[in-house]
C-alpha cells in the first residue's frame, strides 16, 4: 500500500475495505506500539478511512514527534475538512518544526471547504496567521482571499509576506492599493512578495509603483518588480524605453534584460530580425537595437558568431553598427578572433570596425 | 631502566592511550549509528514521496554541478539530473575553465545560447566568461568561467542561484531518481534543518544507462571493493552516528543540500583548502552557534549518489593524500574553534584531530610494539590488548557496517556479493588499511611541505565503463 501507484491504490482501497483490512489497522492505530501506530496512520490516510479521524487527531497531540509527523502526513493524504480546526490548534505547539507539514495538511484538508481556513485567519498566534494565509493562497477563492486584506498590515513580517502573496491571487481591485503600500515595507521579503503579487494581480494601475520598485536597493526585489512589470505590459520595447528615461538605472536595466533572457524573449527577437512579416521584423529589430544600447551584447554577439543563418547575422551586424556605442566595437574585434565565423560575416565585421583583423586558431 | 627502553615504553603507552581514546569514539559512533540504522528505514516507510513530488510546500532547489574537463560524463550527468523527481528545481552547471570540450559538448547537446543575465556577486569568484541558457530545457543554466577550482565554481553557482536551497552534485556522479526528494524530506519535517546530505555509493562495476544505474554489482578490482567497505563504514557508521548528535562535520561535495541564505552568510565555499566540503560545514556550525540558532545538519542514508572511485593505486594514493592534507588544512583554519562551540569544539573537532594524527600513531605502533615485545620489555597482556585494538576492533567495525547495509538498504542483492564484502571486511585491516595509512602519512607530509594542487582523475565516461558479465 505504501508503495502503490495511484491507480493501483484505488483498487487496493476497494479490496481492503471489502476484506475489512482497515479494521485491523484501526485496532493497531489505537492499541499498537508507536511504530505500528505511525505506520497504520499513513496506511489509513492512504485508504481514506474516515473512521480513523479521531485517532489521527489524538496522534496530532502526541508527545512523540514521529507520531505527530505521521498523523500530519495521514491527514494530508486524507484531506478531510473536519481536521482543519485540530490542525490549527496543534500549529502553535509545533513551533519551528514541521510547520511545512501542517501547511501541506491544511492545503489538502482546506481545499474542499476553504471557509474553514478563513475562520482562523486572525488567530492571535502569528505563525497560525502566516500558515493560514499561505494555505488560503493555494486553495482560496478570490472572494475569500479579499478578506485577507487586513493581514497585509499585520505587525509580523512573515504574515505580511504570505498575505501579500495570497492577495496577488485574489484578483481584487482593493488589493492593489494595499500591495502598492507594501512595496515600501521595511522588510525586503514583504516587498518581494508584494512586487510579485502586483504582477500576478494584472492591474495596469500598478505600473508606476513597480517602475519605482525596479530601483529597489535589494537585488531580488528589483528582479521580481521587472518581472511583474513585464507581466503587466508584455511590451519589452516600451519597458526598455521607460527605464532609459531620465538618468538610466543600470540595475533596473540589467534586471529587465535578465528577465527577457529567462523568458526567451531576447533569443526570439534575435531569430525574428529577418522575419518575412514586416511588423514582427520591425518590432524584433527595435527590441534588439534597444538591447544593444542597454549593453546586452552577449546574446547578440553570440548570434553573430554561431547563428546558422548568414543573412540573419548580417542584419544583426547592421543593427550592431547602428546601435553600438564606440567602445562596443572592442567586442567586435574580439569576435573576429573566433574560428567559427564565416568569411562573409568576417568581412562585414571588418567593414564595420574599419580595419582587417587576422583570425585566431583558438576559441577566445 | 635504560633511556631507549624508557622511550620505547613511553611511546607504547602513548600509542595505547591513543588507540583506547579513538576506539571509545568509534564505539560511541557505533552505538549512535545502530539506533540511526534501526530508526531511519522505519521513518522512510512513513514518508509519502509520491505526495512530496507534487507538493507546493517542497522548497525550490538549485542543483550546482561544477565541471572541470568532464566532457565524457557531463551531458549524461545533466540529463540524469533533469530527470530527477522533484516539484521545482533548476540545474546550474559551472564549466570551471575546462581545457577539453566540456563547454562545446554542453552547447551542442543542450542547444545553449549565450545570455545577458544579471546576478548578485555576493561571493567573490574568478571572472565569468559567459552565462548560457538552453533553448531545449528551461531548467538548465550553464556558467562558463575562468578556472578557479571547485569551491570557486560552486560560489559562482551560489551567486546565480535564486532558490532557498542549493544542492551540490559532482559531474561524475549519478543521482538516483528520487534522491533529491529523499534528501529534502527532513527539511519538510523539521524547519531547523540547514543542511542535509545523502549517502555516496561506489559506481564502479555497476551498469549505467540513460544517466541511471540499471544494475548494481560489485566491481572486480579488489582495490575498489576495499573502498566500498570503507565507504559503508564511513557513511553508515561515522556520518550516521555524528548526525544523530548533530555533530556532522562532512557533507560530501558529491551530494549535499544547504540553505542558500546560510551558505551566503558564511561566505560560500573556501578556496583555502582542498577539503572545501568539510570546511564549509564547520563554518555553518560556527555561524549557527554564533547566531544562537536552533539548527540541524543531517545525514540521511536513503538518498543515493553513485560516484566513481579510483581503480588504480597511484590515483587512489593521490586522493587519500589530498583528503589528509584537506583535513589538516581545515583543522588549522578552525583551530580557534577547538574547545568552544559546545559539542563541536569539545567532541567532534578533537575526534578529527585524532584522525589527523592516526597515521603517525598507528605506523609508530606497528614499529614500536613488535620491537619492544621482541626485546622483552612488553608483557603478552599488553601485546594482546594492542592487537585487539589495532586489528580486531577495526575488522569488527567494518564487518558491522557491511551487516548494517545488508539488513537495511541491501543494494548488493547476490549472496556471493555479500560473502565477498564480508571477506574483504575481514581482511581490510591486514594490508589495505596499512597502505592507506602510508598514503595519509604522505598527505600529512604534503601539508607540512605546503603542497596545494588537487591532482587529476582520468574520466572514462559512464557509457564506456566496462561492465561485469
Amino acid at each position: 500500500m505504501l508503495d502503490a501507484a495511484p491507480d493501483e491504490r484505488r483498487k487496493l482501497i476497494h479490496l481492503f475495505r471489502h476484506w475489512r483490512l482497515h479494521v485491523d489497522r484501526l485496532t493497531r492505530i489505537r492499541h499498537g506500539p508507536p511504530w505500528q501506530q505511525a505506520e497504520s496512520a499513513i496506511i489509513l490516510g492512504r485508504m481514506q478511512v474516515q473512521e480513523a479521524l479521531p485517532d489521527l487527531l489524538r496522534l496530532l497531540r502526541s508527545e512523540n514527534r514521529e507520531l505527530r509527523v505521521a498523523a500530519l502526513r495521514a491527514l494530508e493524504l486524507m484531506g478531510v475538512p473536519e481536521a482543519v480546526d485540530a490542525l490549527v490548534e496543534v500549529l502553535p505547539a509545533v513551533k519551528d518544526t514541521a510547520w511545512r507539514m501542517v501547511w501541506a495538511a491544511l492545503i489538502s484538508c482546506g481545499r474542499p471547504e476553504p471557509e474553514r481556513l478563513l475562520r482562523h485567519a486572525f488567530h492571535p498566534e502569528p505563525r497560525v496567521r502566516m500558515v493560514i494565509a499561505a494555505a488560503l493562497g493555494e486553495v482560496g477563492t478570490p472572494a475569500l482571499l479579499e478578506r485577507l486584506l487586513p493581514l497585509a498590515d499585520d505587525p509580523d513580517p512573515e504574515v505580511r509576506t504570505k498575505a501579500a502573496w495570497a492577495l496577488g491571487r485574489s484578483g481584487s481591485a482593493q488589493a492593489l492599493s494595499v500591495l502598492v503600500e507594501r512595496l515600501r515595507d521595511p522588510v525586503w521579503t514583504v516587498r518581494l512578495q508584494a512586487a510579485g503579487a502586483l504582477g500576478a494581480l494584472g492591474d495596469h494601475r500598478a505600473h508606476e509603483a513597480l517602475a519605482l520598485a525596479v530601483r529597489d536597493p535589494d537585488f531580488e526585489v528589483r528582479h521580481k518588480a521587472t518581472g511583474a512589470l513585464y507581466l503587466l505590459w508584455r511590451d519589452p520595447i516600451a519597458l526598455l524605453d521607460l527605464l532609459r528615461e531620465g538618468a538610466p538605472d543600470q540595475f533596473a536595466l540589467q534586471s529587465l534584460i535578465s528577465e527577457l533572457e529567462w523568458r526567451g524573449i531576447t533569443w526570439e527577437a534575435i531569430n525574428r530580425v529577418n522575419s518575412p512579416l514586416p511588423y514582427v521584423r520591425e518590432q524584433s529589430r527595435a527590441l534588439v537595437s534597444r538591447l544593444i544600447w542597454a549593453g546586452a551584447y552577449a546574446p547578440v554577439l553570440y548570434a553573430l558568431e554561431m547563428h546558422p543563418d548568414t543573412k540573419l547575422r548580417l542584419v544583426l551586424l547592421e543593427l550592431v553598427a547602428r546601435s553600438l556605442p564606440p567602445t562596443g566595437h572592442l567586442n567586435l574585434v574580439e569576435l573576429l578572433g573566433s574560428p567559427y565565423l564565416d568569411a562573409r560575416t568576417r568581412r562585414a565585421i571588418e567593414k564595420v570596425i574599419g580595419f582587417p583583423v587576422e583570425a585566431s586558431d583558438e576559441r577566445p | 631502566m635504560s633511556g631507549p627502553e624508557f622511550l620505547l615504553l613511553f611511546s607504547n603507552f602513548i600509542i595505547l592511550v591513543f588507540y583506547i581514546v579513538l576506539h571509545v569514539f568509534y564505539l560511541f559512533l557505533l552505538v549512535a549509528s545502530v539506533w540511526g540504522a534501526y530508526v531511519h528505514p522505519l521513518r522512510v516507510r512513513l514518508a509519502a514521496f509520491d505526495r512530496q513530488a507534487a507538493s507546493v510546500v517542497s522548497p525550490p532547489v538549485t542543483l550546482l554541478i561544477p565541471a572541470y574537463n568532464e566532457e565524457k560524463t557531463i551531458v549524461e550527468s545533466i540529463r540524469a539530473l533533469l530527470g530527477l523527481r522533484y516539484p521545482d528545481f533548476t540545474v546550474i552547471a559551472i564549466n570551471d575553465g575546462s581545457t577539453d570540450g566540456t563547454l562545446e559538448e554542453l552547447i551542442r547537446c543542450f542547444s545553449l545560447r549565450r545570455a545577458s543575465i544579471a546576478f548578485n556577486p555576493l561571493l567573490p569568484t574568478r571572472p565569468i566568461r559567459g552565462i548560457y541558457l538552453s533553448t531545449l530545457e528551461s531548467r538548465l543554466v550553464v556558467i562558463d568561467k575562468v578556472n578557479g577550482g571547485k569551491s570557486d565554481a560552486l560560489n559562482a553557482g551560489i551567486n546565480l542561484a535564486r532558490t532557498p536551497w542549493i544542492c551540490s552534485v559532482d559531474a561524475d556522479s549519478v543521482l538516483e531518481e528520487d534522491a533529491l526528494l529523499r534528501v529534502m524530506r527532513p527539511v519538510l519535517e523539521d524547519e531547523r534543518v540547514v543542511a542535509s546530505s545523502g549517502i555516496v555509493r561506489i559506481l564502479n562495476g555497476c551498469s549505467v544507462a540513460g544517466g541511471r544505474v540499471t544494475r548494481i554489482r560489485l566491481p572486480r578490482s579488489p582495490l575498489t571493493v576495499f573502498q566500498i567497505v570503507e565507504y559503508l563504514r564511513g557513511f553508515l557508521q561515522g556520518r550516521l552516528g555524528w548526525s544523530w548528535f548533530n555533530g556532522l562535520m562532512i557533507i560530501s561535495g558529491a551530494f549535499g543540500a544547504f540553505r542558500t541564505d546560510i551558505l551566503r552568510a558564511v561566505g560560500g565555499y573556501s578556496g583555502q583548502t582542498v577539503a572545501e566540503d568539510m570546511e564549509v560545514v564547520v563554518r555553518v556550525h560556527r555561524y549557527c552557534r554564533d547566531q544562537r540558532m536552533s539548527y540541524r545538519i543531517l545525514f540521511v542514508p536513503d538518498p543515493v549518489c553513485w560516484t566513481e572511485v579510483p581503480e588504480s593505486r597511484p590515483v587512489l594514493a593521490r586522493q587519500r593524500r589530498r583528503w589528509q592534507r584537506g583535513l589538516a588544512e581545515v583543522l588549522r583554519l578552525h583551530r580557534d574553534a577547538l574547545f568552544r562551540y559546545g559539542m563541536i569544539g569539545w567532541l567532534v573537532l578533537p575526534y578529527f584531530l585524532l584522525e589527523l594524527v592516526a597515521p603517525v600513531m598507528e605506523i609508530a605502533g606497528f614499529i614500536c610494539v613488535p620491537v619492544a615485545y621482541k626485546m622483552g620489555w612488553l608483557s603478552i597482556r599488553y601485546l594482546t590488548l594492542y592487537l585487539i585494538l589495532a586489528f580486531l576492533m577495526g575488522t569488527m567495525l567494518s564487518l558491522w557496517a557491511v551487516l548494517v547495509e545488508e539488513f537495511t538498504y541491501r543494494r548488493y542483492t547476490l549472496w556471493s556479493e555479500l560473502a565477498r564484502l564480508i571477506r574483504y571486511s575481514l581482511v581490510e585491516h591486514f594490508g589495505f588499511h596499512q597502505l592507506v595509512l602510508g598514503w595519509r602519512l604522505l598527505g600529512l607530509a604534503d601539508y607540512l611541505r605546503g603542497r596545494r594542487e588537487w591532482g587529476a582523475q582520468r574520466r572514462v565516461g559512464f557509457q564506456t565503463r566496462p561492465v561485469r558479465p
